[in-house]
């Protein structure tokens, strides 16, 4: 029931939930998506707030008060984990069925 | 202090022209300090080089504005879901995702379709009331002055309902 509350994960969502798999503050995710990825994704501070908001309301990751005040610390749920497993198994079928086409493409030299 | 009150243009229709206005004036020494419904308020300080951005909320806590301070982002002002930030040029903008930007007008667009709703109709009821007659003629004056009255609230809601959703549409086109 929960986890429908988030129909499609985003980009956005996915990568925020893989930088939760150890606990984090709002702007050390930020950091940590745009050090993951080399700089090729950034999420902007509204984006962030905003899924945050979203996936606690879905129960997907966590929040508790961090050190300094005004700040919270999030980390991924166990139906997180459920969802990002999810989507991993969805994109790893998404990704081998370019593969296979692409290679009989290609003629069979792939690899 | 020396302080300095500058015209909004309408956020529904002139966002980015604001926001250009804006930094010309940050460049001069002047920094946003506060809105009003029709004013822009700056006080006097170094010149600088900044860009402006908003960002429309209405459900928010501090988090909302520590993650953005953390992202370099300062909070000049705030005016109901109207939300103003500044930041150094180059710093990560407030959303690199239009079609999830887009989404940020809805409750803009909800708050002032009620209130083109309700002002349109209390605008219908003094129109018949006035036009039907019977009303004795200080009460019409009076009448008048409440219709007129209607009349600005609801184009100053009508107006911005539909800017909203036009950017809306536009953001949410361009973001597929």
């Amino acid at each position: 029931m929960t986890v429908s509350a988030i129909e499609t994960i985003t980009d956005n969502v996915y990568y925020i939930l893989v930088s939760l798999l150890t606990d984090k503050h709002g702007y050390l995710i930020m950091q940590t998506i745009e050090g993951l990825t080399d700089g090729e994704f950034v999420i902007g501070p509204a984006s962030l707030y905003t899924n945050l908001k979203k996936l606690l309301k879905a129960g997907l990751i966590a929040e508790r008060p961090g050190e300094k005040s005004n700040q919270k610390v999030y980390s991924i749920t166990s139906s997180g984990i459920e969802a990002l497993r999810r989507e991993v198994k969805r994109k790893e079928k998404m990704v081998k069925l370019a593969r296979q086409g692409l290679a009989s493409f290609d003629g069979g030299d792939d690899k | 202090m020396k302080k300095k009150y500058v015209l909004v243009s309408g956020l529904a229709f002139g966002e980015k022209a604001d926001m250009r206005k804006l930094k010309k004036l940050a460049q001069q020494g002047w920094i946003l300090d506060g809105i009003t419904s029709f004013f822009y308020r700056f006080r006097k300080g170094q010149p600088q080089t900044l860009d402006y951005s908003v960002d429309y909320r209405s459900d928010y806590d501090d988090e909302y504005f520590t993650i953005f301070q953390e992202a370099g982002w300062t909070h000049r002002a705030t005016l109901g879901e109207i939300h103003i930030f500044s930041a150094p040029e180059g710093t990560t903008p407030l959303y690199l995702d239009t079609a999830e930007q887009s989404e940020q007008y809805l409750p803009m667009i909800r708050e002032t379709a009620k209130g083109s709703a309700i002002s349109f109709l209390v605008l219908v009821i003094l129109a018949i009331a006035l036009r039907v007659g019977g009303v004795p003629g200080w009460l019409s004056h009076v009448l008048f002055v409440f219709l007129v009255f209607a009349w600005v609230v609801f184009v100053f809601n009508f107006m911005p309902c539909i800017g909203f959703m036009v950017r809306r549409l536009r953001m949410a086109r361009a973001g597929q």
